[in-house]
């Protein structure tokens, strides 16, 4: 019990400062994308898109979505939002210009992050269309 | 009085479980039917579905534990009243997310949708849940048993893996290893080690395992294997899981597989004590018990998936891969020590 006691201590006290001093850690992240960031939360983008494969599935992972669709298209798609399909009446969700400059900020910064090649390409499975 | 508690926290986990359902199959219809009328539209609907989905195990586990602390040292827990109030708190705490939620107010991380405030209220209740389960094995520790000792580990984890979610973090990278703590090391470590406690009192409450008058807790050296088992079942799991996500180089889940399994052959075989186990393996290991926990947490953490590791991502894939994964095992390994 006393030696129980002793290790989970010693577990629980590296397990708190570790955590706290990587929290701590200078973080070279745009302030455009800090506020993006926070536009992503507050259209709760993470329940139909991945970021690094995490995510709902139901639509696009955008963690390079930047470098495939280029800026313009990008702010186009966010401020005067397409059909979703199938549907045939419901739009993607819109935002405000400023709102779509900080996101795209934000996508061109997690673009940077290194991923060792996640997404993997889209690739055709033999028989399929 | 413990079994009336469990079974409230059990009546709470399968009622929302059953909710869950629901709210699935509404969602999944949206998909399917398009233009489909709904109050709720499908971000903040998954929201509520995967919230339901992290704390109806969470409640579950809560009840689980104070059930099986019951059967294994055979006496109630410390506070009945203390196991009230912590119901409540993460019932209203749970219910305040999905309503919230429904109103379209929430945080926008995944797993963590709803408002901080709420978490904050399931970090309370798992706190108490932690005090009222350290307490009650305090009280029995001339009694304490290898599975009570495991499920309080793992009740001791759930809130510290929830800690560092009730902050904010501008980085991505730190967001999703947070987060991460909670996904997987809830599901792949403080519940594995709650179950896998639960495991064993279950088949001693069965009878499948004899418990001699007077050695009740050396007639546990047997369920070594539940818990070992289970781990191992993880190293399998985990590193697949790696490889194919992270391309993780297949000789790094090499060292920690080897050193479990070494743990499953060499504790149960031809010793009398459970401290006679603990010394043989101290003896035959690479590794002390604690070092896994201690290098697995923390160098997980410091090295694998910090913000040092930003730039460096072989060296996180490595250390995400193997020295996490060892120190799930080095959590197993403090089975051994708590005879």
């Amino acid at each position: 019990m006393r030696m129980l006691m002793i290790i989970g201590g010693v577990s629980v006290a590296a397990f708190l400062i570790s955590s706290f001093a990587s929290a701590r850690l200078p973080a070279p992240i745009p302030q455009d994308a800090v506020q993006g960031k926070k536009v992503w939360q507050s259209y709760n983008c993470i329940s139909c898109h991945t970021l690094f494969g995490n995510g709902g599935y139901v639509a696009d992972d955008m963690t390079h979505i930047v470098m495939k669709r280029g800026q313009d298209e990008l702010k186009e798609f966010l401020i005067n939002p397409p059909v979703m399909r199938p549907n045939r009446e419901r739009l993607h969700p819109g935002v405000s210009s400023a709102e779509a400059e900080q996101l795209i900020s934000y996508l061109k910064y997690v673009d940077t992050i290194p991923t060792l090649g996640w997404p993997p390409p889209a690739y055709t499975v033999k028989g399929g269309r | 009085m413990s079994l009336k508690m469990a079974r409230r926290f059990c009546l709470a986990a399968v009622s929302l479980f059953g909710v869950q359902g629901m709210v699935a199959l509404l969602g999944a219809a949206e998909l399917v039917i398009p233009d489909l009328p709904s109050p709720i539209p499908f971000e903040y609907g998954r929201a509520i579905h995967v919230n339901m989905a992290t704390l109806w195990p969470l409640i579950g586990t809560m009840g689980l534990v104070y059930y099986a602390l019951q059967e294994e040292l055979g006496r109630d827990i410390f506070s009945q009243r203390l196991a009230n109030w912590q119901l409540w708190l993460v019932v209203g705490s749970a219910l305040g997310i999905y309503i919230t939620l429904a109103f379209q107010i929430g945080n926008g991380r995944e797993f963590f949708e709803g408002l901080p405030l709420f978490y904050a209220g399931v970090f309370l209740s798992l706190v108490l849940a932690a005090y009222n389960v350290v307490r009650t094995i305090i009280r029995a520790r001339s009694n304490l048993t290898p599975a009570a000792a495991v499920m309080t580990i793992g009740i001791v984890f759930l809130p510290l893996l929830l800690i560092p979610n009730l902050m904010r973090f501008s980085n991505p990278i730190a967001d999703e290893v947070v987060k991460f703590w909670v996904v997987h090391l809830w599901e792949e470590m403080a519940f594995e080690l709650t179950t896998s406690g639960f495991i064993a009192t279950f088949i001693k409450s069965l009878g499948l395992a004899a418990v001699p008058r007077g050695q009740h807790h050396y007639a546990d050296r047997g369920f070594w294997h539940c818990p070992s088992l289970l781990l191992d079942r993880d190293a399998c799991l985990l590193v697949g899981n790696r490889i194919y996500i992270q391309h993780l180089p297949i000789g790094s889940g090499c060292f920690p597989a080897a050193y479990d399994l070494q743990g499953v052959e060499t504790s149960p075989q031809g010793n009398q004590t459970g401290k006679v186990c603990a010394l043989v393996h101290f003896e035959q290991s690479p590794l002390p018990c604690p070092g896994g926990l201690f290098a697995g947490i923390s160098d997980h953490h410091t090295l694998g998936e910090s913000l040092h590791a930003r730039n460096l991502p072989d060296l996180r894939t490595c250390a995400h891969g193997c020295i996490w994964v060892l120190g799930i095992f080095g959590a197993g390994r403090i089975l051994l020590l708590s005879k």
